[in-house]
């Protein structure tokens, strides 16, 4: 009986092992996270502002290391100036929160993340503000670039996410979850010409298209 | 069957089932230990935050934890451990991040000038660090974090708590 017992003890210890593996797999499991775009371009010069209501929204985030969010945006001459505002939900969040990102800043990019969001809609704004460019919701301003450009000509209407599976809301005939969409040139606001957005309306809920890996083309493309 | 009705292969099978579970909880209580707090003041990493912060508009004073007064801090407030606490609730994904290299927390004043500035102009900023607010801000080091705008990866994430109540007031990313 001893001798058998005895002859338990490897099997014993790769059990530990075994187990101690899996949590460690487990809390390693950081997956090659891609990035997905769904949403519009609008391409109007000289905007000083951008901004657009958006519903609430709490995805599952399947994936360790993914996130999903959905925001308004301004872009500089190069991507490398931008100034977005909007709700960003990481993985292992029990909800999305405020946020505000902008580059050049804090070694690459600054990315402020503030409380949870509520459930209702909320709006979104990046707006020049002295000279730079800054981040508001719900009207109150959260933060402020460095700088870098004072007006736009590409003002972005985006969801994004790390996976595909993700179900961010919308209907078949509203599957832009943004409202109010607005750009604002010297000093008036105006609404956006949802005719220069181009797409298709064939989709029945918000799940961001596998295909589409590069925001930078112009399409609409939510799909189910 | 004939395993299913001896009772020593039972005893070798729940034997298994324990030791996998010791390995786990082993696993889990190593992964929560491995990474020691450490307050901070007048350290490379605390100049270096300083810094940070500043060139993106930000004032952090740091204030010794133990020496309070010296800066001119009468209130109570929090203790690191608690701080940190917090922060591993209010985002508990950072402490299990396989990436975490060290978590650190520095207690200090925390303000924004370019909101300062902003509501001089008559703008509706957010009155959260208007003026000097004693904060903790809980650093994970080597936490990585995708960026949005950019599709590139910071490493380091910041929890800013309120150091006389524990709120959680906001998070930051940097990429070093």
């Amino acid at each position: 009986m001893n001798k058998r017992l005895f002859s338990l003890i490897p099997l014993l210890a790769t059990s530990v092992l075994v187990g101690f593996l899996i949590f460690s797999i487990n809390i390693g499991n950081v997956g090659a996270a891609g990035r997905y775009y769904a949403g519009y371009f609008y391409g109007t010069s000289s905007v000083t502002g951008v901004r657009a209501n958006i519903s609430n929204a709490n995805p599952n985030i399947p994936i360790s290391g993914g996130t999903s969010s959905e925001w308004v945006m301004a872009v500089g001459s190069s991507s490398s100036y931008y100034t977005q505002a909007g709700w960003l939900k990481f993985y292992g969040d029990s909800a999305p929160k405020y946020w505000v990102e902008y580059a050049p800043g804090c070694g690459s990019s600054c990315q402020f993340r503030y409380g949870t969001i509520d459930s209702n809609p909320h709006e979104y704004k990046v707006e020049v503000s002295g000279s730079v460019f800054c981040g508001y919701i719900d009207g109150i301003q959260k933060a402020c670039s460095n700088g870098g450009f004072t007006t736009t000509s590409n003002e972005q209407f985006f969801g994004e996410s790390s996976d595909t599976s993700v179900d961010i809301g919308g209907t078949q005939f509203i599957h832009l979850r943004m409202s109010y969409l607005c750009t604002k040139s010297g000093a008036t606001w105006t609404q956006v010409n949802t005719g220069y957005l181009t797409g298709k309306v064939d989709s029945t809920r918000y799940h961001i298209d596998k295909g589409f890996t590069n925001p930078y083309t112009w399409a609409d493309n939510w799909t189910q | 069957m004939k395993i299913m009705g001896n009772p020593k292969y039972l005893l070798v099978i729940l034997s298994v089932l324990v030791c996998i579970i010791v390995g786990l909880l082993l696993g889990q209580k190593l992964a929560s230990e491995r990474v020691p707090v450490q307050a901070q003041i007048n350290t490379p990493e605390a100049n270096m935050l300083v810094q940070g912060l500043a060139q993106e508009g930000w004032v952090f004073t740091p204030v010794d934890p133990n020496n309070p007064k010296d800066s001119g801090v009468t209130q109570t407030f929090i203790s690191e451990e608690a701080a940190t606490a917090q922060a591993n609730k209010i985002s508990p994904s950072f402490q299990k991040s396989p990436d975490l290299t060290g978590i650190t927390a520095h207690l200090g004043k925390l303000n924004n000038a370019r909101l300062q500035e902003s509501a001089q102009r008559g703008e509706n900023v957010d009155p959260a660090f208007l003026k000097p607010r004693l904060v903790w801000i809980v650093t994970y080091n080597g936490v990585k974090t995708p960026i949005q705008g950019t599709e590139g990866t910071s490493n380091e994430m910041n929890v800013v708590i309120d150091a006389t109540n524990g709120e959680y007031l906001m998070e930051f990313i940097w990429t070093r």
